[in-house]
């Protein structure tokens, strides 16, 4: 059961992975989010964002973004005890990487609910060893920040528009459809 | 638009199959990359918008799961099948963690 803070609201923590943060990031919202959630990642997610960091791109410059709220201490990193686990589920599953598998287990090992991520080529492999922890899509996050009213549902749509620029097709269709799905928050 | 020179490298049966094109064709070695390259990337293009079209279909409940998988391969239809199961998740869990905080 989440507890409360105090400022009487239920605190979430997620765990998130590197293409959930960047989403997020790249959709201008990733801070806003941080007044719902608190959000932990695995070291292996720092290091994925670090090397994306350095790309000229506009994931380049979210991953920047992230990494300036690491160090100042707005998203936890955390490291994961089983390492054997998260070999079991790289050797296992090929369409699992070490950020994935390092999310994963660090959620499992710290009792966190939800791990975020949109790695939408993961995610039936992720489930399948998920275990007590909810595998959700950044939207997750996206859908409380407009039910919250912390942003607004054309908000949610622009954040939307921008993070399916630049991803896969497959990718764009589910974006796509989950403006569809925010327009119904009303 | 501006022309931009690559390099690479084939094997020597390839090079004399296609030196063999490019001379019943009356044209240069070149030539019948650059055709070939453009022929390729607008069949991918033709392609990526044939699945797109059928996704939106298969989202908006018109098109059925083994259909959609015949057209798009059963690997990129499960992905996209389980993207918008996960997506009306999270959607719901995110109706439920609000409500506890209006």
């Amino acid at each position: 059961m989440p507890k409360k803070t105090q400022k009487e609201t239920y605190e979430t923590i997620v765990v998130g992975d590197t293409s959930a943060l960047i989403s997020l990031a790249v959709g201008s919202v990733l801070l806003k989010c941080l007044r719902i959630s608190r959000i932990l990642i695995p070291k292996e997610v720092y290091t994925e964002l670090s090397e994306i960091s350095q790309y000229n791109d506009v994931h380049g410059k979210a991953a920047q973004e992230i990494i300036r709220m690491i160090s100042n201490g707005n998203i936890e990193v955390d490291e994961v005890e089983h390492v054997d686990k998260i070999n079991e589920l790289v050797s296992g599953y090929s369409r699992i990487n070490e950020g994935e598998a390092e999310a994963l287990i660090l959620a499992q090992e710290k009792s966190i609910p939800i791990l975020i991520t949109d790695d939408f080529r993961s995610i039936p492999d992720l489930k399948k060893n998920s275990g007590d922890v909810e595998i959700h899509l950044s939207i997750y996050l996206l859908a409380r920040l407009v039910l919250e009213k912390i942003i607004t549902i054309a908000e949610a749509q622009d954040a939307l528009i921008r993070i399916s620029k630049g991803r896969s097709w497959e990718s764009a269709a589910i974006y796509n459809l989950a403006k569809k799905y925010i327009n119904e928050l009303k | 638009m501006s022309l931009e020179q690559i390099s690479m490298r084939v094997d020597s049966r390839l090079l004399n199959e296609l030196d063999q094109i490019a001379k019943s064709e009356f044209k240069r070695r070149s030539d019948v990359v650059r055709d070939a390259l453009v022929a390729h990337v607008k069949h991918e293009i033709e392609i990526r918008q044939i699945k797109e079209m059928v996704t939106k279909q298969f989202l908006e409940g018109k098109l059925c799961f083994d259909d959609f998988a015949r057209i798009v391969s059963f690997d990129i239809a499960q992905q996209i099948k389980v993207g918008k199961e996960t997506l009306e998740e999270s959607i719901e869990r995110a109706k439920k963690d609000s409500k506890r905080n209006l």
